[in-house]
């Protein structure tokens, strides 16, 4: 079984962090989940898809709400995909898309994407956007963290605490923030979608929700 | 995290492996997470960790995996954990599944699903009762079922075509 083996020892280096033994830094009000939790009610059984680590606050929240809930650490992908090293590996948006996203098109009722779209090289910006659109279903929604600055660069995870609110943990992946984007860019970015609505928090944190 | 290992366990022969091991089971299973830990009289079968097995297992015993099993695993009304140092490659249905070691395939637990946070997990799981413990590492799907919904979902409705699942992921589903 050597080919097994092979095949989980990679798990195993992959093991990230010990960001669960970190407390939560703070909480941080949300205006764009309960219009996200009420768009996945309009229909039964809706499958959401989660692009931060597993959380059990976050697993808790949606299951309650009898979601299916999909995990994909693109952060985790992100800092794989920047790792490979080969000569003969695939372009880096090819390789990337292939292993974090190999969902059905139309097959999710929500995506919460976080803050990833601040940390992704620029040729991975464009074609994220565009995979995450196709595998929202019509009337999908999503939702999204955009940094306003560049100043505070510190990388964090986000949870869910309930139906108004985040909590926020300081992340350990040695990830580094790329860019603040422009409110034009971001309609640029998401030009597909039926309508957007944004929230600016305090925090310099805009809240970006969109409608399919 | 990964101090914790537990006294070294001498691997049973082949022979020895076939028979059914009664145990007292306080001794073997694992310690209480979050979850309720599993508590049973039933006889009490173990995967040793210098074992490797490949091909489909099936039981009514309670079932420990130390070592490396790649396949399938159908354990009914029984309850399955894969500890620390196992590696499963399987589909797996059991009442209640523990997993503080490294899994990937479909789990379907009739009852209770506890991902310990030492565990590695890729896959689609099913269960009454889900716990994951921050710190684990996950990638895949997480849909809560009672057990009557699981048997309803098990069958396919008309005119469906596919399933959307996380793992095994092919590449015909990675060029889409």
């Amino acid at each position: 079984m050597a080919s097994f083996r092979q095949t989980v020892s990679g798990w195993f280096q992959r093991r990230p962090v010990d960001e669960e033994t970190t407390p939560p830094e703070r909480t941080r009000a949300s205006l764009g989940l309960p219009q996200f939790v009420a768009a996945l009610e309009e229909v039964e059984h809706p499958a959401v898809l989660d692009l931060g680590r597993v959380w059990q606050a976050t697993v808790a929240f949606f299951t309650r709400r009898h979601c299916k809930l999909y995990t994909e650490d693109l952060f985790q992908a992100v800092s794989d995909a920047l790792a490979e090293t080969r000569a003969e590996a695939p372009p880096l948006a090819e390789r990337f898309l292939a292993a974090a996203l190999p969902y059905p098109e139309e097959s999710v009722r929500g995506i919460l994407a976080w803050d990833v779209f601040d940390y992704l090289p620029d040729e991975l910006v464009e074609p994220l956007a565009a995979r995450l659109s196709a595998v929202l279903e019509p009337g999908g929604v999503f939702l999204g963290l955009f940094h306003n600055r560049l100043e505070d660069e510190r990388f964090i995870r986000y949870r869910v605490l309930d139906e108004h609110t985040f909590e926020l943990v300081p992340g350990v992946l040695a990830l580094r923030r790329r860019r603040a984007f422009a409110n034009r860019a971001l309609v640029n970015l998401f030009s597909g979608f039926r309508s957007s609505r944004t929230f600016v928090g305090r925090d310099n944190l805009r809240e970006l929700f969109l409608l399919k | 995290m990964w101090g914790n290992k537990k006294p070294e366990e001498v691997p049973l022969p082949v022979r020895e492996r076939e028979k059914p091991l009664v145990v007292s089971p306080p001794t073997l299973l694992p310690q209480p997470l979050e979850a309720a830990p599993i508590h049973t009289s039933k006889p009490l079968a173990r995967i040793g960790r210098s074992v490797s097995i490949k091909g489909e297992l099936a039981g009514s015993e309670e079932l420990v995996i130390d070592g490396e099993f790649e396949g399938s695993i159908e354990l009914a009304d029984n309850s399955l954990t894969v500890g620390r140092e196992g590696r499963v490659e399987a589909n797996v249905r059991a009442r209640d599944i523990v997993v503080e070691g490294t899994v990937r395939g479909q789990i379907h637990a009739a009852d209770r699903l506890h991902v310990a946070k030492s565990a590695n997990v890729m896959g689609d799981l099913v269960a009454a009762r889900i716990s994951i413990e921050d710190g684990a590492y996950f990638k895949g799907s997480i849909d809560v079922q009672k057990p009557e919904e699981q048997k309803a979902a098990a069958k396919p409705a008309p005119g469906e075509s596919f399933r959307i699942a996380a793992v095994p992921v092919t590449a015909k589903d990675k060029l889409q």
